[in-house]
């Protein structure tokens, strides 16, 4: 009787018209520009003949696999996906558990580890040039005074260190923001689990582990899906502190994606954004997949 | 058949009057009718380094003048191209936009979307206007700002070299101008030669003057054959040479050890610090760097690549366009006749002073580094124009040029595979503009 | 005790060495923005030797920051009250009934996080509808943007918010929109403020839609303003710098009114209860 009352219920209390504004908003502006944009990827596309594109079958895919700067766009963004997902997943969460614990002024240092989320990213770019320049710039200046000077660098002109200066940048801006998710669903978990187990006689690692960890499993599942998304998107931190630079050093694929779009190549861009799209596609729905089913074992 | 005859007397006359009136506002100049501005509002579309803070003074002037308002839309530069072609090919278009010109023509494509501009009577006043005609069609689609893009020259601290025991340096062939390198960098603190290649437009100076110097008589004949698919990159000797000249400069140590992470509108800062002893860019920037720090005296030479100094300058200008699909065209040109008048035109000149674009204005008076290099090569006709100007319609692929070359600056390439992966791209571009002979 | 107490110094050590890594970079653009135009450019944590309030009120006048605070505020209000009330509506939906439909929704949205905007066909669809260089226009494409995402986090917390209340509800006869509202809705709050946040934050600096989408700059949002003082030989960090801080102004004092509310406890008493 009761199982069947909630049959009734799913019908009548979640009614699809609930979800019907976000999908219509999302889909005449989002889906659409971008369904016609994959179709064109197939064409010869381009900002001079922006009415008369031509069906080039697979010849912009063909070629992309020849370029080798599209194959390093390809290495540099898997790389930077990879480490700031696990930078910003752990980092996040030290800095929650720091902030549930016996810590001082909890609400200053949530106000300040978050305040990164906020600000938009030209901020962020120019003020990181300011940190990393060569010349004056505060890294060198600390280094320096701690007697590291064997370290001072270019750190925006090296290829190598440019693309670890965007990946710190990428974590510094987002953990705070993770940390607050995890804030959520830390405070979502009942203190009697822990009081219970310390009756029990369990030790704080084994209260993480198996108490705080588990519960956090929906936590986890939005900032891991968010930020391998993010990662392998990633566009405007890159643009604002290299673009792309130097030479072709930290590029990835959006900055290629958008160089070529600048070239008026419109066709080949469309196929690189779909080849991304299918490459996070499938990479986003088998992580959340699992995770989601993580979730629920747990 | 009266009626006929009638009717094609009036017509007539109705055309002679139109001669008339049409001869009338041509010769009128100062009297003509601008009231079409009264009221209006004209949008101009410019980019972050293009825009000069006398615009807007020049914009107030007018509107003071006729009523009308200038709408600036200052996009940063990056966005730029990309902005201007998507906005002319969808038509939605701001009613004046400035760009490079006559470089940019073909990129823009500008012989469709934008206004033919030979009719307009400023074009009479123009100082040169062979230079500025479109090369294909011989229709001036733009209003210069200026006469020049730039003498692509180095500008040298003179106290600093001064410093060294090297004073009005003037090196005849690349030997000379090595040695000069090479004195600096052993009596002094300072980089030689300051490259800000974070921009990397600014990296391609030394190639886009050297490589038609060095290629002399031949260039017309070489970028014909590169337009038409006849020869390769690879295949231009004095390319690699000038390149490799150009890399050479990095291994000898002559360049400041931040190039790479360094930007265009940092070079002024460290020139005037005496941390940089000379910087390799256009006329332009020497003299706003002489309005900004008068203290600090600059010089100038030209770099000499072949077996005697030989100016590189710009075929190509800042230039209005009028797209024709803008709300208000006529209101547009009438803008344009305002604009280029010599009392809104002397408001810019008077604080960047230089080289105005039409006959009656008064440019100031020129820096002495800018003026010398004029006297020297410009009235004497000892001038070549630099490679991009000259392939307009590869303008739009230099750029991942440029990134090669400041690949070669940081050691990852060698001046023969700049050439190989240029070619790559260059064929591939070309093929997607639709030139047959890359198809 | 005492050991505690202890403890309890070197986390708060610990936060507060990694707050300074924060707070750093943001001084020096704070700084920056009172100084002069060469002691701005040398990019440092120095005070300023004078200080030059004047810089805010030149900023405002050239870059025109009173029409673009306006511009932003409008766009800014209009995508967060849709995407958080069809957001959370949906939401709602799709994390409650297990379905094929509702499974659809969810990857659908999972996967629109994913494809970046198309500026040209974008273009072209406005151009269609008659919503090029308009606020309606840009607001839908804007919104557009953010719903995949808000969805996204909001299902992620729906989910932990227990039936038996919807249940209850149903009994004393409520009519769906009513109960959502009255019921889950206000249930919601703490992480509804993170989502109203985020999507403020989005809007507020988001930079390609407006550059791209806009006609006049009369139509221009704070962050684009910038561009006014960056010149082409030399920038004036000074203004640049006053000009930044204007801008992300608003939207932290947003961030620091909602932020208690942000990671409120109010989850553990109704969800877990």
């Amino acid at each position: 009787m009761h199982r069947m009352e909630g049959i009734v219920n799913q019908k009548k209390f979640y009614p699809n018209y609930f979800t019907y504004p976000a999908i219509i908003a999302f889909f005449i502006f989002y889906c659409i520009p971008i369904g016609a944009s994959f179709v064109m990827s197939f064409s010869n596309w381009n900002i001079k003949r922006i009415d008369s594109p031509k069906f080039v079958g697979l010849k912009n895919f063909a070629r992309l696999f020849q370029d080798d700067y599209f194959l390093l766009a390809l290495k540099n963004t898997v790389l930077f996906a990879v480490v700031t997902m696990v930078g910003i997943v752990v980092l996040g969460l030290l800095l929650a558990l720091l902030l549930n614990s016996a810590v001082k002024g909890k609400a200053f240092f949530r106000t300040v580890f978050y305040l990164p989320a906020v600000l938009s990213l030209i901020v962020v770019g120019i003020m990181f040039k300011a940190v990393f320049k060569l010349d004056g710039g505060i890294l060198n200046q600390i280094l320096t005074a701690i007697g590291l000077s064997g370290l001072v660098h270019d750190w925006l002109g090296d290829g190598q260190s440019a693309m670890w200066c965007i990946i710190f940048v990428q974590i510094w801006k987002w953990s705070g923001f993770a940390m607050a998710i995890y804030l959520a669903g830390l405070q979502g978990i009942s203190s009697d689990y822990y009081e219970a187990a310390t009756i029990d006689g369990a030790t704080k690692w084994q209260q993480f582990k198996n108490i705080t960890l588990p519960l956090l499993a929906p936590a986890f599942t939005v900032v891991i899906t968010m930020n391998t998304i993010g990662g392998f998107k990633v566009f405007e931190q890159v643009y604002v502190m290299t673009n792309g630079g130097p030479g072709n050093a930290t590029q990835v694929l959006n900055t290629y994606i958008y160089k070529e779009f600048s070239k008026g190549s419109l066709g080949r861009s469309s196929a690189m954004s779909l080849l991304l799209f299918l490459m996070i596609a499938v990479i986003a729905v088998v992580v959340n997949k699992g995770l989601t089913k993580r979730e629920v074992e747990m | 058949m009266k009626r006929n005859c009638a009717k094609s007397i009036i017509s007539m006359a109705l055309a002679a009057s139109m001669v008339c009136g049409m001869g009338l506002t041509v010769h009128a100049g100062e009297a003509e009718d601008f009231s079409v501005l009264d009221g209006k509002t004209i949008s101009f579309m410019t980019s972050q380094s293009k825009f000069f803070d006398a615009y807007q003074t020049m914009a107030d002037a007018i509107e003071a003048d006729y009523g009308c308002k200038v709408d600036f839309q200052v996009v940063p530069d990056d966005q730029y191209t990309s902005m201007t072609n998507l906005k002319l090919s969808t038509g939605e278009v701001p009613d004046v936009l400035e760009q490079n010109y006559p470089s940019q023509n073909a990129t823009m494509n500008v012989y469709e979307y934008c206004e033919d501009l030979s009719g307009e009577s400023w074009v009479s006043r123009l100082v040169n206007p062979d230079m500025l005609k479109d090369p294909k069609d011989g229709k001036m689609y733009a209003l210069p700002k200026e006469s020049s893009s730039g003498y692509q020259v180095v500008y040298y601290n003179k106290a600093l070299l001064e410093s060294c025991g090297i004073t009005d340096p003037e090196p005849q062939n690349y030997e000379e101008f090595l040695d000069i390198l090479k004195t600096i960098k052993e009596k002094s603190e300072a980089a030689p030669f300051l490259q800000t290649n974070k921009d990397n437009w600014e990296t391609q100076i030394f190639m886009t003057g050297g490589i038609p110097i060095m290629l002399g008589d031949k260039a017309g004949e070489t970028y014909e054959k590169l337009l038409n698919n006849e020869i390769t990159w690879s295949e231009i000797p004095e390319a690699t040479d000038v390149l490799q000249r150009y890399i050479d400069l990095y291994t000898e140590g002559y360049v400041n050890e931040d190039n790479l992470s360094i930007g265009y509108d940092d070079a002024a800062e460290i020139m005037a610090s005496g941390k940089a002893a000379m910087y390799l860019t256009v006329d332009q920037w020497a003299t706003d760097f002489s309005k900004n720090h008068p203290e600090v005296e600059l010089g100038s030479f030209v770099i000499p690549f072949g077996d005697k100094p030989v100016l590189p300058t710009g075929n190509y200008v800042q230039g209005l366009f009028v797209p024709k699909a803008g709300s208000q065209v006529d209101a547009a040109k009438a803008f344009l006749q305002v604009w280029s008048q010599p009392k809104y035109q002397e408001l810019y000149y008077a604080e960047n002073p230089g080289y105005p674009a039409f006959n009656d204005v008064d440019g100031g008076e020129a820096t002495a580094c800018v003026q010398s290099i004029v006297d020297k090569y410009i009235t004497t006709g000892n001038y070549v124009y630099e490679l991009n100007g000259q392939l307009a319609d590869a303008n739009g692929c230099f750029n991942d040029l440029w990134n090669f070359y400041v690949e070669a600056a940081a050691g990852e390439k060698d001046a023969e595979s700049v050439w190989e992966d240029f070619q790559f791209v260059y064929e591939d571009y070309m093929e997607q503009q639709g030139f047959e002979a890359f198809e | 005790m005492k050991k505690k107490t202890l403890g309890s110094a070197a986390l708060t050590l610990v936060a507060l060495i990694s707050s300074l890594v924060i707070i750093c970079p943001l001084l020096i653009v704070i700084l920056g923005s009172f100084k002069d135009a060469p002691e701005a450019q040398a990019f440092n944590l120095a005070l300023p030797s004078s200080w030059h309030f004047e810089n805010f009120s030149v900023v405002i006048d050239k870059g025109n920051m009173g029409q673009a605070f306006m511009n932003s505020m409008i766009i800014t209000l209009a995508v967060t009250a849709f995407v958080v009330v069809a957001g959370s509506l949906n939401a709602f939906v799709v994390s409650r009934k297990k379905c094929r439909f509702t499974s659809f929704v969810y990857y659908l949205f999972l996967l629109g996080m994913i494809a970046p905007i198309q500026i040209v066909t974008t273009y072209g669809l406005l151009q269609m509808l008659n919503l090029t260089g308009t606020f309606v226009g840009v607001i839908c494409v804007e919104a557009a943007l953010q719903m995949p995402w808000t969805i996204f986090t909001l299902s992620g917390f729906i989910k932990n918010v227990p039936k038996e209340l919807d249940e209850a509800a149903f009994i004393d006869g409520a009519s769906p929109l009513r109960m959502f509202f009255s019921i889950i809705f206000p249930l919601l709050k703490p992480i509804m403020a993170t989502v109203v946040v985020t999507t403020a934050m989005g809007a507020w600096n988001e930079f390609m839609v407006p550059l791209y989408f806009f006609n006049s700059a009369s139509k221009w949002t704070m962050p684009l303003t910038v561009y006014n003082f960056f010149g082409q030989y030399s920038s004036n960090w000074n203004y640049v710098f006053a000009d930044l801080v204007l801008t992300a102004l608003p939207i932290t004092i947003l961030y620091l009114l909602c932020q208690k509310y942000v990671v409120a406890g109010a989850t553990a008493g109704a969800v877990k209860g």
